[in-house]
């Protein structure tokens, strides 16, 4: 699979140079605003959508077709888009948890539990997104699969407006505090590590047997 | 000693289309060249060998190993060349090169280094800048750099200049004086296959209609030309196809059915398999 994340690295490093740009500036404003997630939660989500971004230049090179002569199993087509996934992922996610640490200290206002609550947000929305996303891609193709992207990209937005709408409105039990409760978000953690897996496990499933 | 590819009974049925139990056999130090005209099966054959579709019915082995069985290590054997090779556009051959180098185990960078360099690739140009002639050479560069022992080669030498295609069937010439080395080559370039091979496999509308040695094809077919009443006097088993004009008959026979005082002449492969294909009986 080395050769198959080689490929990916290269690919990401020339076609997602705009993302990295952005999820600069965007770290560096949820640096100076701690208190607003939007920069946070768009940059993980971005990120975690580049497999499925990788995917579709795959299909457009024509690199699915050939990548079938190459001794790798579909397993392990499958498996190195999501590795690289959960890579990039990761390496957000600890920069934005970073930037909000030192923000967080740098006003006085670090709280353990709410430190600890956005980066588990940050985790369970970059595990959610691609785990919807890519059985799609796999199984359709990425002209099908960007129905799903664009599913995804929808439900968080909604989500994440009706939730600042509540906060705004000061209600006392909005909607991210009754789910991110330190119950609610290990649970939720654990649902989506668990979604993420029952995810891969499909997308080898569907590409074993579609024909290329 | 065991083929390098056998297929039995192969068959796939697509709404309109079915490749048709199809039996062919490579013995390894060989070079079997498939020809059929556009849409005859020629690269849905091909698929199948590499399993990145699945066969309705029948067996492949290739190098003596059934295709479903660990095809994964099998492919390390295998080099492929398609007539359109998807690698990406943003890499160069310097980079394709590092992602082969730890793809395939017996990847030999020397080896290719020298074919890029005897081909005249430029290992910094990004592939999308090159021609379609360059794509082919590093794609064959690519096949040959890993100590494959089967090439696979669908339309391997199209959009090569004629001094290249040259160094190129020499390359593939050469390929086989190892004796566990084969190579498949389906192309329409019919005078490469005369060149280069040992067997002719003709496909047609997803039939196998021969396969044979090409020296005795050429040994048993011949074409005649002779007038209708002389053509009428044939025996009709003894006719592949004719062409009938208005200064008499065409036709391609079997030179044993027909008889000894009849001038035939010999025929090379692009006749017989426009006659077989095209002509009617």
């Amino acid at each position: 699979m080395k050769g198959l994340l080689l490929k990916d690295i290269y690919m990401a490093s020339k076609y997602c140079r705009a993302f990295l740009f952005i999820i600069i500036i965007f770290i560096g404003t949820s640096f100076v605003e701690s208190d607003n997630t939007f920069f946070m939660v768009y940059t993980v989500l971005m990120v975690s959508l580049i497999p499925m971004t990788l995917l579709s230049y795959d299909e457009r090179e024509k690199w699915d077709k050939s990548c079938i002569m190459l001794p790798y199993s579909r397993a392990q087509i499958v498996s190195g888009k999501y590795l690289f996934g959960i890579l990039a992922t990761l390496s957000v996610v600890i920069l934005d948890s970073a930037a909000l640490a030192v923000s967080m200290f740098g006003n006085g206002t670090f709280a353990p539990e709410r430190f600890l609550t956005t980066v588990s947000m940050l985790v369970i929305i970059g595990l959610i997104a691609p785990s919807f996303v890519m059985p799609f891609a796999f199984k359709f193709g990425t002209e099908k699969g960007r129905i799903a992207y664009y599913i995804v990209i929808i439900f968080v937005f909604a989500f994440g407006g009706i939730a600042g709408m509540q906060m705004s409105a000061g209600t006392r039990n909005h909607l991210l505090t009754r789910i991110f409760s330190n119950s609610g978000i290990c649970g939720f953690a654990i649902g989506a590590m668990l979604v993420f897996g029952v995810s891969w496990w499909l997308s080898i499933r569907l590409y074993e047997r579609r024909e290329i | 000693m065991m083929n390098a590819l056998e297929i039995r009974n192969l068959t796939k049925k697509y709404p309109g289309f079915t490749l048709d139990h199809i039996n062919l056999v490579l013995p390894y130090g060989c070079i079997m060249g498939l020809i059929g005209e556009n849409g005859a099966g020629k690269t849905t054959t091909i698929k199948l060998i590499l399993d990145a579709v699945r066969r309705d019915e029948g067996t492949i082995t290739i190098l003596g190993k059934d295709n479903r069985d660990n095809l994964k290590l099998l492919k390390e054997d295998i080099g492929v060349v398609m007539d359109e090779m998807g690698i990406s556009e943003c890499l160069n051959a310097k980079q394709t090169g590092n992602i082969m180098k730890a793809t395939f185990k017996n990847w030999d960078c020397r080896v290719y280094s020298e074919l890029l360099q005897k081909l005249s690739v430029p290992t910094e140009k990004k592939f999308k800048e090159f021609s379609k002639g360059m794509k082919m050479k590093l794609s064959i560069a690519i096949a040959l750099s890993h100590h494959a022992k089967l090439l696979i080669l669908d339309e391997a030498a199209s959009g090569l200049d004629p001094v290249v295609r040259d160094e190129v069937l020499d390359i593939l010439s050469e390929f086989t004086r190892e004796e566990d080395h084969a190579i498949l080559f389906s192309s329409h370039i019919v005078s490469d296959l005369e060149k280069l091979c040992d067997y002719i496999a003709f496909l047609h509308k997803g039939k196998l209609m021969l396969c044979e040695e090409k020296d005795l094809l050429m040994e048993k077919y011949g074409m005649i030309h002779c007038s209708k009443e002389k053509f009428s006097e044939l025996d009709y088993s003894a006719i592949l196809g004719k062409k009938v004009s208005p200064y008499g008959i065409e036709a391609m026979v079997l030179r044993d059915r027909v008889p000894s005082d009849m001038d035939i002449s010999p025929v090379d492969i692009e006749q017989l398999f426009v006659f077989m294909v095209k002509e009617e009986k």
